[in-house]
């Protein structure tokens, strides 16, 4: 079975994330700690668990980024994956979804995957979009919000989950399916840490870059984004001061007023 | 002049009953027609739509409704509902179309963008005007930020949040009712995807159902061991439980049954105590209507302080141990 793993890197750390001067957008500063987006190390388990059980299998991982998201695709390597990709993006402009989805569709049409998996969204942008319009793109099925794959022959048993944790338990008959598109829900496994030998060849091993991917038709984002702000205050809540004894006993007092202690 | 936009809605499917979340899109498009004008229509696919046809009707509001009479009520509802929805818009041509951001809205937007060359702006939570144009805003990083987004496409496919066009607008006191399509689907509506069951969770459980107060816990516990902490300093409160964020669940660290948030259970408790929990909007529409919310997370501009109504900056196990240890004095 060929897989394809698209993934992206987000910032380590959303504590250390600002908004640019401007409030146009996030601000990118230099030593700024990227890793892999966690719904996407989640979609390289799961391919790489199907990869285990299915004999000459080969995963392939690809982000869309600028050279810094070598890391993420090391990775990956790491934890198993055979081949990394990296479609360049020299400017640090914003490209939405659909534009990521364009320059995706450009590299995975031109290879016969079976099946191609996505993290459901990042947590960074959390548009939720990318997978699916990938999977438009290429004319191919998609099932968005998957915690369990399963694979018997032909047979691929898929769990997707809606809302309250109800689960639907979906078959799709592959030798009737050219390539199918799944969205990875998190909970679907844990995904494993990169070994060393693995990151060592990992390190060795060549990652193809495709440049010049991005023409300006399809730089043609569909939608612009006007300003970034910090979000608005639902409640406007009283933050405590003082030392961290000072806060406690702060807490302790509004609890008793409440009644509610033991 | 101005001519009249049109708004499809993609009612939400998920009830069998008229869902609140269809009347939210609804709210969603009166806050739109204020900015501009629009005739507003309506998609339903289902079983035994009638009642929900009147409920939309009565709104003024254009209604078709596609009743799948031979398929079952549990049907592959997704992926039947994109083979239904796809050609409706493309011969409807709209302007904007509003469905909701979950399963359901979600499984079909992005492709319908792509088919409809849309501009696709997903959890949206607030549409305003800037020079006439539509700013949608929706969450980033969380919902520790937020970002104003404009479309650059003449069609707008839209995913609207659980839970932030609730209020009951004051303009719709529209007496005209809506047209009605109805089609009745009497084939059967084949898809390559085939739903062979549908599973729900057991989670009635009353000591949570009844609590009080509720201690939930986030990613920022750190250790796996922390979790006795904060049981520990659940049982300081009457009638109190532990309850956890999707990631504690999604790690293995607690079972489904404590999970708040859109995919686990609605909790609304008199006091709820958020130890670091980050806050993304999925937590919130779990929590978002308790009582009094606390809130303890060492990152000043986490996203939980923004619905908080006591905010706690600092290391959280540190804070708990001297709260007890303040306690035994």
């Amino acid at each position: 079975m060929n897989i394809l793993v698209c993934i992206k890197q987000v910032p380590e750390n959303i504590a250390q994330v600002k908004i640019n001067s401007k409030g146009t957008g996030i601000e990118i500063h230099e030593n700024i700690k990227y890793r892999m987006n966690r719904f996407d190390s989640h979609a390289v388990e799961a391919a790489l668990v199907i990869k285990e059980n299915i004999p000459e299998s080969i995963v392939d991982v690809v982000t869309v980024g600028q050279n810094s998201s070598e890391a993420i695709v090391r990775r990956a390597m790491g934890m198993g994956a055979d081949n990394g990709f990296i479609i360049e993006i020299e400017s640090d402009k914003y490209i939405s979804p659909s534009t990521t989805s364009a320059l995706l569709a450009k590299m995975a049409i031109q290879k016969n995957y079976n099946l191609i998996l996505t993290g459901i969204m990042s947590e960074d942008e959390m548009n939720a979009q990318t997978g699916q319009m990938l999977a438009e793109r290429m004319g191919i099925l998609s099932i968005s919000g998957v915690v369990d794959i399963q694979i018997n022959n032909s047979k691929l048993n898929i769990k997707r989950e809606r809302e309250g944790g109800i689960r639907e338990l979906l078959e799709v008959n592959m030798s009737e399916v050219r390539t199918i598109l799944l969205t990875i829900q998190a909970g679907i496994n844990q995904p494993r840490y990169p070994g060393l030998s693995a990151l060592l060849r990992a390190k060795n091993q060549g990652i193809k870059i495709f440049t010049n991917y991005l023409n300006t038709e399809e730089f043609d984002n569909d939608q612009s984004i006007v300003s970034v702000k910090k979000a608005e205050k639902m409640r406007q809540g009283k933050f405590l001061e003082g030392s961290i004894h000072e806060k406690a006993e702060q807490f302790i007092e509004i609890i008793k007023a409440r009644n509610i202690l033991q | 002049m101005k001519t009249i936009k049109k708004i499809l809605i993609i009612a939400d499917h998920m009830e069998k009953n008229f869902s609140n979340f269809t009347e939210e899109m609804i709210n969603c498009a009166f806050v739109i027609n204020k900015i501009i004008p629009v005739s507003i229509y309506s998609l339903l696919i289902g079983k035994n739509l009638s009642e929900q046809v009147e409920l939309i009707s009565q709104k003024g509001i254009h209604v078709t409704s596609i009743e799948l009479t031979n398929h079952n009520i549990e049907a592959n509802i997704c992926d039947i509902a994109w083979k239904l929805i796809n050609p409706f818009a493309q011969k409807l041509k709209p302007d904007i179309i509003i469905t909701g951001h979950n399963s359901f809205g979600t499984a079909l937007l992005p492709q319908l963008a792509i088919n409809m060359n849309a501009s696709c702006i997903t959890g949206v939570k607030k549409i305003t005007e800037n020079n006439g144009k539509l700013i949608y805003t929706r969450f980033l990083y969380n919902g520790k930020f937020e970002s104003n987004v404009c479309s650059e496409r003449n069609t707008t496919a839209i995913s609207i949040l659980p839970g932030v066009f609730t209020f009951k607008d004051k303009d719709s006191n529209n007496k005209k009712t809506g047209e009605i399509d109805h089609i009745n689907k009497i084939d059967k509506i084949n898809v390559p995807i085939v739903l062979k069951k549908i599973s729900k969770p057991i989670v009635s459980d009353s000591s949570f159902d009844n609590a009080d107060v509720i201690v939930a816990m986030g990613q920022g516990i750190g250790e796996y061991k922390n979790i006795d902490k904060i049981k520990e300093f659940s049982k300081i409160f009457q009638l109190s439980t532990i309850a956890g964020s999707r990631p504690m669940i999604d790690k293995g660290w607690l079972p489904y049954k404590y999970q708040v948030g859109i995919t686990g259970k609605t909790v609304a408790p008199i006091i709820y105590i958020a130890c670091g929990i980050s806050g993304s909007s999925q937590h919130i529409a779990g929590m978002g209507s308790s009582e009094y919310i606390i809130a303890v997370n060492s990152d000043p501009n986490a996203a939980i302080f923004n619905i908080s109504d006591l905010c706690i900056v600092d290391d959280l196990i540190s804070f708990i141990n001297t709260v007890i240890e303040n306690l035994e004095r």
